[in-house]
């Protein structure tokens, strides 16, 4: 089907400086206006907050292709008086400890990211709107995301248990996450990590964001519904190699989305939605 | 849901051969009653032939379910859960807003696809960010997503706060007593009486018919409210017809069901006997 328009909805594994799925998305479907709506850091709650508000901007239809790329489920953001501030996990968040100590509790986490996932789907259900969902890491599994934990309350997994298998059918419907198809569940298996300028320090590391290769590959993977071509795939490995041979700086300069085919219009470009 | 007779119950008591679920929770905030409706569907498989009412509430509440139950202490400006550094660092009533306009939606959109019969009551208007101070949305922020959500908000019924209150809620008099379960005796109840929940729903839903005998139900139920001590449990001996709140034999839907959530509302289904 031939779409009109494609929103992209997501953390920084949606919206990087280099070429996510989202571009490559983008790329297949060359005739679909591109909104790419992500926004590195961003919790399950920023999800429902920003497709609630983009549905009423540009009232979804069965024109549109809309994926949603859940992130890390006890992630939370606030909008504060700077925008929005994101609690993303143990070491990088915007928040005290005192308040991660006091509120985060990871089946509090549960109840409201898998709430909103129901109320996405049921939504773009209603409107005929064709909608895909991924994930960044397992969206049920605690344990072995550690990095992304933020709690400091042990996981009572007798009552996670009851919420999950409330939740079934909606957590069915997402996709398995890059964790798991790309980084076999260890984010230290995959060798060859681009190298990123770090945004304040200006020392150099190891960026752990999926290179363009990884994220064609996760798309492959998951997303069959969705035709990748040749001519895609080789321009993705050209962002690729970009990536890949020099040191990348994070002011969003690195770009080359899909070898420049695609343009995204982000969140800045639209003043309505916050 | 409160320790007397709600606008929930008297729609309960006029449609006896429904089955009667009620969700609420004292100071529960709007993101608590999204979580719930979710997960209720989940459980009860919401149809067609269904009856659902909401009753938002303030946009400044903080819900988070912590240790086993939804942490509910209403409005965050007045919250004992949350102190001075809190509100300063963490609370925006834009934050509120987007939080809670999105919920709004969510559950709308929802309900309409279901193909329920569905309503949308509200405690204090949306745009009153604190209703004791009577505090409105100026911000040019919030004004964008009130336009926004426009169409949203239109589905939203009249509040108590403004319908029968006047935007103040000591404005009405006689007020009942409350003795909560710390001791503390409130002896002007601000939640509306029964006789006032009555007033509401005839006011804001008057194409739901009511039971031809609620007026002269509500009036004695009222009387007892009234003349009472009433105890903020669920054992007040203010019954609403034939509508029992279950006491000592909740109803259990499974066995995993304590605590959990719009799975601990489960607890709070009312049989109508």
């Amino acid at each position: 089907m031939a779409y009109k328009r494609f929103f992209a909805f997501g953390c920084s594994f949606t919206r990087y400086t280099w070429t996510t799925w989202a571009d490559i998305v983008a790329a297949a479907n060359p005739d679909a206006e591109y909104y790419n709506l992500g926004e590195p850091g961003s919790g399950c709650n920023i999800m429902l907050s920003r497709i609630m508000q983009a549905d009423q901007v540009y009232n979804f239809n069965e024109e549109d292709l809309v994926i949603v790329q859940w992130s890390g489920i006890n992630r939370e953001s606030r909008f504060l008086k700077e925008g929005w501030k994101h609690m993303v996990n143990s070491v990088h968040h915007a928040f005290a400890k005192t308040f991660i100590k006091m509120f985060s509790d990871p089946t509090h986490s549960c109840l409201t990211a898998y709430a909103a996932m129901k109320s996405v789907m049921t939504l773009l259900d209603s409107k005929h709107v064709t909608h895909y969902h991924l994930s960044m890491i397992p969206i049920v599994d605690f344990e072995s995301t550690k990095d992304e934990h933020v709690h400091f309350k042990p996981v009572d997994g007798s009552e996670l248990d009851v919420v999950k298998e409330t939740y079934k059918s909606i957590i069915e419907r997402v996709r398995p996450s890059y964790f798991e198809k790309i980084w076999n569940s260890d984010w230290e298996s995959r060798p060859n990590r681009p190298d990123m300028k770090h945004h304040i320090f200006s020392t150099i590391r190891k960026d752990t964001h999926p290179t363009p290769e990884e994220h064609l590959m996760y798309i492959r993977a998951v997303l069959p519904e969705v035709e990748i071509s040749t001519e895609i795939q080789d321009n993705v490995m050209i962002d690729n190699k970009k990536v890949l041979s020099q040191v990348n700086l994070p002011d969003g300069s690195v770009k080359c989305f899909v070898n420049n085919t695609v343009k995204r219009i982000v969140i800045e470009d639209v003043p309505s939605v916050y | 849901m409160y320790h007397w007779v709600t606008w929930a119950d008297i729609v309960a008591y006029s449609y006896p051969d429904a089955k009667y679920f009620n969700f609420g929770v004292n100071g529960g905030g709007n993101q608590q009653i999204l979580s719930r409706i979710m997960e209720a569907d989940q459980l009860y498989k919401f149809t067609k032939d269904d009856l659902i009412i909401v009753q938002w509430t303030n946009v400044a509440r903080e819900d988070r379910y912590l240790d086993g139950h939804w942490a509910t202490g209403g409005n965050v400006y007045s919250n004992s859960l949350f102190d001075e550094q809190f509100i300063k660092k963490y609370c925006n009533n834009t934050h509120f807003l987007l939080r809670d306009l999105a919920a709004i939606k969510s559950v709308n959109a929802f309900l309409k696809g279901i193909g329920c019969t569905y309503f949308n009551l509200s405690m204090v208007d949306i745009n009153t960010i604190n209703q004791y101070e009577n505090t409105k949305v100026k911000d040019i922020e919030q004004t964008n997503l009130f336009e926004t959500y426009k169409d949203v908000l239109g589905c939203i019924k009249p509040s108590f706060h403004s319908t029968l209150f006047n935007c103040d809620w000591w404005s009405r008099t006689p007020r009942p007593t409350t003795i909560y379960s710390t001791g503390v005796v409130c002896e002007k109840d601000p939640h509306p009486t029964p006789a006032e929940h009555l007033e509401y729903l005839k006011t804001v839903l008057p194409e739901l018919p009511l039971a031809q005998d609620i007026e002269s139900v509500i009036s004695k139920v009222n009387e007892t409210v009234l003349s009472t001590n009433n105890l903020s449990s669920l054992q007040v001996p203010v019954r609403l017809g034939n509508i029992k709140r279950p006491s000592g034999a909740m109803l259990k839907i499974k066995d995993f069901c304590y605590g959990l959530s719009g799975i601990s509302g489960a607890e709070q289904i009312y049989d109508i006997h």
